[in-house]
């Protein structure tokens, strides 16, 4: 595996700066009608990891927003400033260890993160506006406030003092028609522990109902779906133990002997209602949706045909698979009349795609059609002169995959770019599904800079609505479109 | 609580000139005054000084130098079509990434972000 402690130079070179720019630079006419932020939260070393094994979602938590009012674009980015960050800072130098390992941490301050391992956290992976506020994420730790107009760190919030897991997922799903908010985290009361508990919040930030249920295996829970009826909690064999960290590892190994499992809790019944049913090994990490329609769930992801993260290595001592991190869209199917604890699984599209798909989430919980995500179209051009060699490598294209149809309609970003995760924004005044705009962050290699796309939902084959160009790279990796109804941006 | 001096709060529509749409309709308006400078032909004169042409000739059109803007910067685009710059050789800035193996790839950059 590469040493990530050397510097590659080319486009994910360090950024070791925060931004401010007024008024960015656009091409095409930005919708008057985009009136809000684009927030995005990723991996960013401000210093180099400690041990070259290390993996970038360790990284730094960094948020960037994109400031849209009166068709004008402003930009803006901050390190979420973390205990981690700041100790490191008057350290001049990377404390912490490995990933989610507090036991590869330095002696000045192992026994606090021993002792709350929620403290090594660099809220580096989601964003979240939720009761007036706005927040950067991880899974390891409860999530960080932050200003939304300046985007310093406010802190750790544990919603009024009644969300009590250690733990909040980068993932949690907001009910359209409700407004509350589902939410969980795993290893709830300390590290390695069985514990997944799970919340139901409402719109003022006040917990209403919370679970606690024990897991047949520790593992990544990274996301989870909902419908109206259930609530479910995808897992695989990204498995964990304290000697497992003891032995100085990144928090997950792969053991391919464990199946994928998948929790249903009914939204109505208690934690003893929970159903775990087993299918095939699969890496799975994203989800795009889930619906219950009398006693079957229906659940869409693109999960991995096997393990995706190189640097979480197998338990069993077996190399390393490049050939399945492969995302595809899948549709999975279970029979709650059944007392089977086995799914149907089928394959929607063959395509790979990018796993960090979206849906228009006025529709989350609730059946829909269409899925949004990245994936490479080979058919489209690639300028490896101006770019660099990394045709067949890049997410040149977002895709509209209708879930019934299986039609696919296609956007293409330039044949010098690669596309982040896709974001549905809805149209104002819009209320049927996918009317709105596909906004996401492109990576132009020709010309080392990142660029903000918007193109009509409705017509991706169009191309460009508008184009927000940065004159440098800025990373992310999950976003969100929050409204000037949900947060007072200034 | 609204920092917006109450006098500011509503600003017209028609005010909001953006910093890319000032800065070039000044400088569309600059180069307009020096091509009209430019095009307004001299009289040609003989060796004695007397004028050999009609000095109303009408000037030929030609696309004005405008402000343009690459990586935040300005630049005097001289083509007149406030097209974006675009550098002809490319930075390759994919080329490090490109020599990375499959696996050393998505080590580092799994969503290559």
């Amino acid at each position: 595996l590469p040493q990530l402690t050397e510097n590659p130079g080319g486009f994910n070179q360090p950024m070791r700066f925060e931004a401010n720019i007024h008024d960015c630079e656009v091409v095409g006419k930005i919708p008057t009608d985009l009136a809000g932020a684009y927030v995005r939260v990723g991996p960013e070393w401000y210093f180099p990891p400690k041990h070259p094994e290390d993996g970038i979602i360790d990284a730094d938590g960094y948020m960037n927003l994109y400031r849209f009012k009166n068709g004008l674009v402003d930009y803006k980015s901050r390190w979420v400033k973390t205990p981690r960050w700041e100790n490191d800072r008057r350290a001049q130098k990377q404390l912490y260890g490995n990933y989610r390992n507090p036991f590869t941490d330095d002696p000045s301050i192992q026994a606090q993160t021993l002792a709350k391992p929620y403290l090594r956290t660099t809220a580096n992976t989601h964003t979240l506006a939720f009761a007036g506020n706005l927040f950067a994420i991880k899974e390891d730790s409860l999530p960080y406030r932050m200003d939304p107009r300046t985007l310093e760190t406010l802190g750790p919030w544990d919603f009024n003092g009644k969300y009590t897991s250690q733990t909040f997922s980068a993932h949690n799903k907001i009910d359209p028609l409700t407004g509350e908010l589902l939410a969980y985290g795993y290893e709830a009361t300390g590290l390695c522990s069985p514990d997944l508990w799970v919340y139901t919040i409402d719109k003022q930030g006040h917990v209403t109902r919370e679970w606690r249920l024990k897991v047949p295996q520790v593992s990544m829970i990274h996301d989870m779906a909902a419908t109206q009826k259930h609530l479910i909690f995808p897992f695989g064999p990204y498995v964990t133990s304290l000697d497992w960290l003891r032995a100085g590892n990144l928090h997950w190994g792969w053991d391919e002997t464990k199946p994928s499992m998948i929790g249903i809790l009914p939204r109505d019944g208690d934690a003893k209602d929970v159903r775990w049913f087993k299918g095939p090994t699969r890496a799975m990490v994203h989800i795009l949706n889930a619906k219950t329609e009398g006693d079957t769930v229906t659940l869409y992801a693109a999960f991995f045909d096997n393990a995706f993260f190189p640097f979480f290595k197998s338990v069993n001592g077996k190399p390393y698979d490049p050939a399945g991190a492969r995302a595809r869209i899948r549709k999975y199917t279970f029979d709650l009349k059944s007392r089977k604890d086995t799914y149907e699984e089928e394959l929607l599209w063959e395509t790979p795609v990018q796993d960090i798909g979206r849906i228009d989430t006025r529709y989350m919980t609730l059946p829909n059609r269409y899925a949004f995500t990245a994936y490479n179209d080979p058919a489209r051009p690639f300028d490896e002169k101006r770019a660099g060699n990394l045709k067949g490598r890049v997410m040149n294209s977002y895709c509209r995959f209708d879930l019934e149809t299986r039609k696919v309609d296609s956007y293409f970003a330039g044949d010098t770019h690669s596309l982040g995760e896709s974001c549905f924004v809805p149209r104002k005044g819009s209320k049927s599904e996918g009317d709105g705009y596909l906004i996401g962050v492109a990576s132009n290699f020709a010309e080392l800079r990142s660029e903000l796309v918007i193109a009509d939902a409705q017509h991706l084959g169009d191309g460009d609505v508008a184009r927000v160009m940065l004159p440098f790279r800025s990373s992310g990796l999950h976003g969100l479109w929050i409204g000037d109804d949900e947060l007072d941006f200034g | 609580m609204n920092d917006v001096p109450e006098n500011q709060a509503e600003v017209p529509q028609a005010l909001l000139l953006s910093r890319r749409t000032f800065v070039a309709s000044a400088a569309t308006l600059a180069g307009a005054a020096t091509t009209a400078l430019v095009l307004i032909p001299a009289p040609c004169r003989g060796a004695d000084g007397s004028e050999t042409r009609d000095t109303a000739a009408k000037p030929t059109t030609v696309l004005t130098a405008v402000v343009g803007f690459h990586a935040d910067r300005t630049y005097l685009d001289a083509t007149g079509t406030a097209e974006p710059y675009r550098p002809p050789a490319g930075l390759r800035s994919g080329q490090t990434l490109a020599e990375l193996s499959e696996v050393e790839l998505l080590s580092r950059y799994p969503y290559l972000f």
